[in-house]
């Protein structure tokens, strides 16, 4: 696992929104069509509630709420990521909402940026790097901080600053 | 290193019996008279010992025999039961455990120390040299390995002698002259001699003897050759030694291979390689290859070893309880035949399926409801353990701590027959060994104290268990000064918990007992006073859906009151509909139904009439902010804890479920009026109402809108 994780790995892209995402396929249980959610009252609005996934009731979350990008709607692409993220000394089930997922890719670690550091305004630290596929910006996220944390991020202002680092550079 | 099941069952068993010896013990200071009870000391003892000698727990076997002894003495009226004795015995019972957690293997060091230092009180007690008998008092020193020099060692190993170098696997060649019997050596002698050393294991080449009925057989001479691996921290010369006699006569080489431990089960696997060696050829070309297998081996045990180190380790840190739970066998007994009943129900469906015959398979779905329902209270029956099984620990507890506090006090436990869940009652009980001591150390006062009050010198803690509708109730009460709460409300308002012109009622008062952090002790003694306590033990009693109340009546005592669901994992309840949601109010805090019309827009906490008296009502479409258009008829829940109804609003009451309870995600956990989850029949999920967070909400602003209202 320390192993890929240093050389180049196998990630999930996934899109909210215009902007693609990607984690990695080692956290990735399963991925479901839309299923019913069931709303928990009181609970932040990004937690869009749970989801029965074979008995259990699964917590679902809308990345795009939590990242600032508005509201993951229902349409015939809308699929729930199921991933496993480790907490404390066990594995928690959680189910992220996507607008469409994508691909599975295989990135080498050259293909990967560090986050830019943006100052102390934005959190960068759920972000793990910034990947380049063709001519896209994949943002690569660290799972298990992006499903513990509780705050929403700004997540729009990180590829901006990636993709004007990259024309920059490339001037 | 996983431990043998077999051990692990002695461990078990062990403990079990420690903790009848302790019961019995402390029976025994209250009666010590009590003939049964020393019988049942010397036979906890007595199977503790034979256990340990049997499962390797020789230092348990050991040191447990001398308190059988004594106890023996006492049974046949030799020996008087003294406080000595029994407070002795307590202490050996605290080793024994010690024991039995310490690794397998020689115990260390201050283990060892600690026998020693505890078997001279036992000695004393059985009354200077002529009680202790020669053959079971051993001398000092022997019968105790030294120190482990690391796990896994082999009984025999020769490495605990003195003159024990490192371990070293040899290569030892034999090729014995033929007429060695005939010269009065017997080649046996010398394995045996060579076994002694350590592990061993040897490869006979027969490929030179005759057939038994070939011409030159004969039967005096030996043409057999060895090839033999043994493991010894002795050193090449000791195995020579063994030699000394036939190295004129026989072939005898001997070649160290590589420097490490292994078993002597590890050593066969190496056997069938000197299969196709030839005891004429040269040693130097095999051995090479030998030398990479077994170092090969012996990095594959090192791995194996460190790992199983470290998850011995883990185990015995994360799982410190026994995980095995004893069953009555008549309730077994009752389970199975329900799964044969429910055997014959599954045939009886596939014949009604076959022929089509709905009646048929009404009729089986019926019994099969009834079974289901009564299969489902067998098998948590099995999960059901008497309350009882906990008070030991307390008696012991207030024992012990009423001596170092200078307190006297006597418990008293009733109910101990009350069953609970057994993760229930493993999660009870550092919540009630925190109230015990909060009581002995905050509650009762000294002896002197008590006399100036008029009270008995001696305290009382009474600790109640009870059934109460669909909840287990415990009572832990005391009869001492009882709590201050000018006190609470003086260290409130420093702690900035409290304005200080605030005007709070007594039972608030008492509340705040709970928050984090908070403790009235002026000093902090090794017992309490330090403000982590209470907090938890709500946090603890609140996540097994239970809740925790005080009463208090100042210089009389106080009482800490606990109720708890029956079990953790089902609950009866009714289904109610809000707007599209589904939620389940459980059964036990349900009182009745009513209804209302809406004129006018509602608040989210109202009141309505019943039974002649008003009560404030929930409205949860407002409370949970559900969509959709107010209804203009309404069902009302009316629900009740503590003795404080409160309804709750609903568009629809469903019907009666039964709902298997899945609990929500960490990511939930500030969640407020939401208890739980469960997935109906068609896959969809209904919320479980927190209906004592609810309740408690409701009067809070019901009382607060009341005050204002008069203040206008």
């Amino acid at each position: 696992m320390m192993q890929e994780e240093n050389s180049g790995s196998r990630f999930l892209t996934f899109t909210l929104g215009e902007i693609f995402f990607a984690i990695n396929i080692h956290s990735v249980r399963e991925i479901l069509d839309l299923p019913e959610i069931t709303r928990i009252p009181g609970s932040p609005e990004f937690m869009r509630g749970v989801v029965n996934v074979r008995g259990t009731a699964v917590p679902v979350m809308d990345l795009r709420m939590k990242f600032g990008l508005g509201r993951v709607e229902k349409t015939v692409n809308t699929r729930v990521i199921i991933v496993e993220i480790a907490k404390h000394d066990a594995t928690a089930v959680v189910g992220a909402l996507a607008d469409s997922v994508k691909e599975v890719l295989e990135l080498e670690p050259e293909a990967i940026d560090p986050p830019p550091s943006m100052g102390a305004a934005v959190h960068t630290d759920y972000v793990r790097g910034i990947g380049k596929h063709g001519d896209k910006f994949l943002l690569i996220l660290d799972v298990d901080k992006v499903f513990t944390s509780e705050d929403i991020q700004d997540v729009s202002r990180i590829v901006e600053e990636a993709s004007q680092a990259a024309a920059g550079g490339g001037s | 290193m996983t431990m043998d099941p077999a051990v692990a069952t002695y461990r078990d068993e062990a403990l079990e019996l420690l903790a009848e010896l302790e019961r019995a013990v402390l029976e025994l200071e209250a009666d010590p008279g009590d003939k049964d009870r020393v019988a049942a000391c010397f036979r906890a003892m007595h199977t503790i010992k034979g256990g340990g000698a049997m499962f390797g727990f020789e230092e348990i076997s050991r040191f447990t025999h001398e308190i059988e002894t004594a106890f023996d003495k006492v049974r046949s009226g030799e020996l008087e039961v003294t406080p000595k004795l029994l407070s002795a015995t307590l202490l050996a019972g605290d080793h024994i455990k010690a024991l039995l957690d310490a690794p397998q293997g020689p115990p260390p060091e201050d283990l060892l120390a600690r026998s020693e230092e505890l078997l001279v009180d036992f000695r004393d007690i059985l009354g200077g040299p002529q009680a202790a008998p020669g053959k079971a008092t051993p001398g000092p020193g022997r019968n105790i390995p030294p120190p482990s020099p690391g796990p896994g060692q082999d009984a025999g190993d020769a490495c605990d002698l003195p003159d024990a170098g490192p371990p070293m696997i040899f290569w030892i060649r034999f090729v014995p002259a033929p007429d060695i019997l005939a010269n009065g050596t017997e080649p046996l002698g010398l394995f045996e001699e060579l076994a002694a050393l350590g592990p061993f294991r040897s490869f006979a080449h027969t490929r030179e003897i005759a057939a038994l009925d070939a011409p030159e057989y004969d039967p005096e001479r030996l043409h057999a050759a060895y090839d033999m691996l043994l493991m010894t921290c002795r050193g090449e010369n000791a195995i020579r030694d063994v030699f000394l006699f036939v190295e004129d006569t026989c072939r005898v080489a001997v070649l160290p291979l590589a420097s490490g431990r292994l078993r002597a089960s590890d050593l066969e696997e190496f056997l069938p390689f000197f299969q196709g060696t030839d005891p004429g050829e040269d040693q130097a070309l095999a051995a090479q290859r030998l030398r990479e297998l077994i170092q090969a081996k012996l990095r594959a045990v090192e791995a194996a070893r460190t790992k199983a180190a470290g998850k011995a380790k883990e185990k015995a840190e994360s799982q410190p309880a026994s995980a095995s739970l004893r069953v009555d066998s008549a309730k077994l007994d009752a389970l199975v035949n329900m799964v044969g009943e429910l055997v014959i129900l599954q045939s009886r469906l596939r014949q009604a399926v076959k022929g089509e015959d709905m009646a048929a398979a009404a009729d089986v779905d019926e019994d099969l409801e009834r079974l289901t329902d009564a299969m489902r209270d067998s098998a948590l029956d099995l999960r059901m353990l008497p309350i009882g099984t906990v008070f030991n620990v307390f008696i012991r507890l207030v024992r012990d701590l009423s001596a170092s506090l200078g307190k006297e006090t006597t418990f008293v436990a009733e109910g101990a027959e009350t069953e609970l869940d057994k993760t229930v009652i493993d999660r009870l009980k550092d919540p009630l060994i925190h109230i015990i001591r909060n009581c002995l150390d905050h509650g009762i006062e000294p002896p002197d104290e008590r006399v100036r009050a008029g009270k008995p010198p001696a305290g009382r803690i009474t600790l109640s268990a009870g059934h109460s509708g669909g909840n287990v109730v415990i009572r832990i009460a005391d009869d001492g000064r009882g709590i201050d709460l000018s006190r609470i409300r003086k260290k409130a308002v420093e702690k900035g918990l409290l304005a200080p012109d605030a005007e709070v009622p007594d039972k608030d008062l008492l509340a705040i007992l709970f928050e984090p952090g908070f403790s009235t002790a002026e000093r902090i003694s090794d017992v309490s006073g330090r403000g982590v306590g209470m907090d938890v033990v709500k946090k603890n009693i609140e996540a097994m859906r239970g809740t925790v109340d005080m009463e208090n009546a100042p210089g009389q005592g106080t009482a800490t009151v606990i109720t708890l669901p029956l079990t953790l994992a089902i609950i009866d309840g009714f289904n109610v509909r809000v707007g599209a949601e589904s939620y389940i109010v459980p059964l036990a805090n349900l009182r009745g139904f009513q209804e209302r019309f809406v004129t006018e827009t509602t608040r989210q906490v109202d009141s309505i009439e019943r039974m002649g008296a008003l009560i404030p009502v929930v409205s949860l479409r407002r409370l949970f902010v559900v969509p959709g258009d107010q209804p203009e008829y309404e069902r009302v829940v009316i629900t009740e804890v503590e003795g404080e109804m409160v309804g709750l609003t609903v568009d629809q009451v469903v019907g009666r479920q039964q709902a298997v309870i899945k609990s929500l995600d960490d990511s939930y956990r500030h969640l407020n009026w939401i208890a739980g989850t469960t997935i109906n029949g068609d896959g969809s999920i209904s919320l479980i109402l927190d209906v004592p967070r609810l309740v408690r909400m409701a009067r809070g602003k019901y009382e607060q809108a009341a005050r204002e209202n008069r203040v206008k």
